[in-house]
């Protein structure tokens, strides 16, 4: 899916192509499946005939006229393939009528090695280098990469159905799915078939986020579905329940509280009365601690790992030692405080585990405070959006010798016009220059009309298609880091252009780093520095070796 | 960090295979000049003579293969082949070999004749120019980062300091005296454009403290906002200062390649001239 096409043949002003294109991806519904199997098709639907929907039958009309844009209905052929195993999806099927198969082949057994997560491991190390914090993200092993070219990044899969490997599930009327991968920003880990002609219709997450939100009926509903298909899968990979009874296991799925934070949410307070230990499902937390006058930044979680075991442990410690905030959307089970103990009571060997992951916190809160340097560039990491990055290009300025020689190459490649600027945020001899992150949560993707900005795989590459880029400027608004800029085209958009607001205006398009995914070569940027002090990181482990003045190779 | 940093991305920079390569090739000159020495003349026109020539020939034409390489990659990358480092350091290590050879060729003796004369010249100035740049390559930038805060982009530099250069008269517009006199007579003036200054070049902070002393002192004698006037002037100044480290210290390392490139182009014809003279006449 999402195959688009790469030759960039640019329609002359005038031309009826670039309508065409817009027509044939009339909107970007229509792109999942490669816009094959769409047998009908309708967006922008009024309140009246969403409501016709069970799924949307709780909502206002208010509500639902401004989530209107980001819901469609689709009716879909037998045998189209809505989303293989891979593949970002940001939206949630809801199916009206039909069945669709799900499967899941490509991930091998649970004792496949994984070739190299991309973040959680290196968080890890930040952490306390402790092996037991690693088998945390066990089950996100790296199910697939497309190419060994160095623009494909490794990633990991979201666990929406835990089904063993063959096995598949098939979903009729009245079911969500997608949602999970959705909503966490991580890849499917399952092929979605529709198994006979189906009626589905789309959610796009902006909307499922809010619809989630007013409806308490809505979240049961997901955290149910959660629950039933993936929560338990998750929790086995941890190393605290991986060896727990089944009876364990079920005890534990009706007990967990499901929270879900929008960013800069408080999960739990400094010198709050404690109640129970969280696991981070998807996003990104950080861990406060006060510090002097203010507050320092002392750890950062991400999927798959665990908070509050020292104040669970501890029992003279009955208020929270910390602050946790999210950074970003995030999925958090809580595991209430009697809940635990009952379970450690069933099966001691918890409380084992527990207290090897309590005693790397405290190694680690107390390193913090002894490191002012580290837990400072750990902050400057969240907040640069490192944690973010697939892809993040830095430049050793000890070295640069300030060529432009990146600047150029990459003009050169992109038809005269380079996809980053030399100026950024400085850290110590870093300078992280505005170049695309390939963001793991692209916010720039949310809210295009024409999907043209788009991941254009399951490489995770952000990509604009400039053919179809109405120059709204949506995504360079969105983009926290500054990475897409507005071109003037010199053309204006032509007399019977479709939106017609556009008709005689200037036509703009957006710009951004690519990877040089089009080109077939490793990123022109930094194989053409001649001093090797550009370099694209893919983990928060590389950028501290390389403050630590360690070198990284490219 | 202990058992996974190892298995990481993370290594200790060592040798590169061209470092080895020349290090090989410089031996095995050394050796043959050894043997030269022992069975033979130093001359240029005998076979040991001829082979340190047609080296150094060899060698300065790979060599100037990394600007023709650096203009390719203007145009498309698509053609640039390996990675930039490498025609870097075959760069460095070759130009330096360059010398020796041409001065094993003229066999440690000042050559006769003006075709020969500047030949040997301009293969002086070349290499030892390259050896400039090289120095002030991995000079400037570690001077620039270790002392100063900001890292600015040489060309863009004069319209920043047109942007500080408004911000500053906006701030001292609502300040009153002293502050006021002050800004238009002590700061403004630095203000006016990108001032290159020797001074950069041992003291990377442009003699800012003597400013500060001043400042203070000023300082000492206003209210609590008046003294937040100031420092938002102040801190525009030093900005202006970091600037115009940059401006002084950046400007070296492009102007300097015009000390070089174009003799070694000069060289290279100059070069065939010489080739081509010797096996004719
Ligand atoms: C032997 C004869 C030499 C020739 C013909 C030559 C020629 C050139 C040329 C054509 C360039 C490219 C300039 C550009 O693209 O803008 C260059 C750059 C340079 N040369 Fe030489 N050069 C020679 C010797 C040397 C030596 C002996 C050194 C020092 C060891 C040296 C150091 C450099 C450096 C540092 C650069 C800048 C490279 C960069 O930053 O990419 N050169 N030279
Ligand atoms: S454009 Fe911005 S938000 Fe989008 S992937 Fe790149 S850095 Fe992330
Ligand atoms: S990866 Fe390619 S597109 Fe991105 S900044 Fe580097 S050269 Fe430009
Ligand atoms: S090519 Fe390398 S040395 Fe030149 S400006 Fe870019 S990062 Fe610096």
């Amino acid at each position: 899916m999402f195959n688009r096409k790469t030759d960039k043949t640019k329609p002359a002003p005038g031309e009826k192509t670039i309508l065409k294109e817009i027509e044939q991806y009339k909107d970007r519904w229509s792109s999942y499946g490669g816009n094959t199997g769409i047998l009908s098709f309708s967006e922008k639907l009024s309140v009246s005939s969403l409501k016709t929907f069970e799924i949307f039958q709780d909502y206002d009309d208010a509500f639902l006229a401004k989530i209107s844009p980001d819901i469609s209905v689709a009716t879909w052929k037998k045998d189209a393939i809505l989303f293989t195993e891979g593949d970002y999806v940001d939206l949630a099927f809801f199916v009206v009528s039909g069945q669709v198969s799900i499967t899941f082949q490509k991930i091998e057994n649970d004792d496949t090695p994984f070739i190299q997560p991309i973040f959680d491991e290196e968080r890890t190390m930040m952490m306390a280098s402790h092996p037991i914090q690693l088998a945390q993200v066990k089950n996100q092993r790296l199910v697939k990469v497309s190419s060994p070219e160095e623009h494909t990044i490794p990633f990991l899969a979201s666990i929406d159905f835990a089904l063993p490997k063959g096995k598949g599930t098939t979903l009729g009327a009245g079911e969500l799915f997608g949602e999970i991968g959705a909503m966490s920003g991580w890849p499917q880990s399952v092929t979605a078939r529709v198994a006979v002609e189906s009626t589905l219709v789309q959610i796009r997450v902006p909307a499922l986020r809010l619809m989630k939100k007013k409806s308490s009926a809505l979240k049961a509903r997901i955290d149910a579905r959660y629950k039933e298909r993936s929560l338990l899968a998750q929790l086995k990979v941890t190393p605290l329940f991986q060896n727990c009874k089944p009876a364990i296991m079920d005890r534990l799925k009706e007990g967990v509280d499901l929270i879900s934070c929008a960013p800069d949410e408080v999960i739990i307070r400094e010198g709050e009365v404690s109640d129970a230990i969280y696991l981070v499902r998807s996003g990104f937390v950080k861990l406060l601690q006060r510090f002097s006058e203010g507050e320092m930044m002392v750890s950062y979680l991400s999927k798959g790992m665990f908070f509050g075991e020292v104040e669970l442990l501890l029992s003279e410690l009955s208020r929270w030692e910390m602050t946790a905030i999210s950074v970003e959307y995030a999925e958090i089970v809580k595991i209430p405080k009697a809940l635990f103990c009952e379970l450690v009571d069933l099966h001691p060997a918890i409380e084992e585990v527990l207290w090897e992951m309590a005693a790397s916190r405290i190694k680690e809160a107390g390193g913090s405070k002894r490191n002012i340097e580290a837990s400072e560039l750990m902050e400057t990491a969240v907040h640069s959006g490192l944690v973010q990055a697939n892809s993040l290009l830095v430049m050793d300025l000890n070295t640069c010798t300030r060529c432009d020689d990146c600047v150029r190459a990459c003009a050169a490649t992109h038809g005269g016009r380079a996809r980053f600027v030399r100026e950024g945020n400085r850290y110590n001899n870093l300078l992280i220059p505005k170049s695309c992150y390939h963001c793991r949560d692209p916010v720039c993707l949310v809210g295009c009309p024409t999907g043209a900005i788009a991941r254009t795989g399951a490489g995770a590459v952000v990509a604009i298609d400039d053919r179809i880029c109405i120059g709204c400027s949506t995504c360079a608004n969105s983009c926290p880091y500054d990475a897409i800029v507005m071109h003037p085209t010199g053309t204006v958009w032509p007399d019977d252009m479709i939106p017609t607001g556009l008709r005689g205006r200037d036509r703009f398009v957006a710009s951004k780093c690519d990877l040089c995914s089009d080109t077939g070569h490793a990123p022109a940027c930094v194989s053409n520095c001649p001093t090797s002090s550009a370099l694209r990181l893919h983990s928060l482990l590389e950028f501290t070796a390389l403050i630590k003045k360690e070198t990284v190779d490219p | 960090m202990t058992e996974m940093s190892e298995k990481h991305v993370i290594k200790k920079r060592e040798s590169t295979p061209i470092q080895r390569f020349f290090i090989w090739i410089t031996l095995l000159t050394a050796a043959v000049f050894v043997l030269n020495i022992i069975l033979s003349d130093l001359r240029a026109d005998n076979g040991w003579g001829l082979f340190y020539g047609a080296f150094a020939a060899a060698l300065l034409l790979l060599a100037a293969l990394l600007g023709v390489r650096r203009r390719v990659m203007r145009f498309s990358s698509r053609y640039s082949f390996f990675k930039a480092e490498p025609w870097r350091e075959f760069h460095l290590y070759g130009g330096a070999l360059f010398l020796l050879l041409m001065l094993m060729h003229s066999g440690f003796h000042l050559p006769t004749g003006i075709l020969n004369g500047c030949l040997f010249a301009l293969g002086l100035w070349t290499a030892l120019s390259g050896f400039v740049g090289w120095g002030l390559q991995k000079w400037i930038p570690k001077m620039l980062t270790s002392g100063l805060s900001i890292e600015v982009n040489y060309d863009r530099i004069p319209e920043l300091v047109v942007e500080i250069r408004k911000r500053a008269m906006e701030q001292i517009s609502v300040c009153e005296d002293p502050i006021r006199g002050f800004g238009t007579e002590k700061v403004l003036p630095v203000l006016q454009r990108p001032t290159p200054r020797l001074i950069y070049f041992f003291d990377i902070t442009g003699g800012l403290s003597s400013m500060m002393r001043e400042c203070n002192y000023l300082s000492r004698f206003l209210p609590a906002d008046q003294k937040q006037q100031l420092n938002n002037l102040m801190s525009l100044y030093k900005t202006k200062l970091a600037m115009d480290a940059h401006y002084t210290l950046q400007r070296p390392l492009r102007l300097w390649l015009y000390a070089h490139l174009p003799t070694s182009m000069v060289l290279l014809v100059l070069v065939v001239i010489h080739i081509v003279s010797v096996f004719y006449f």
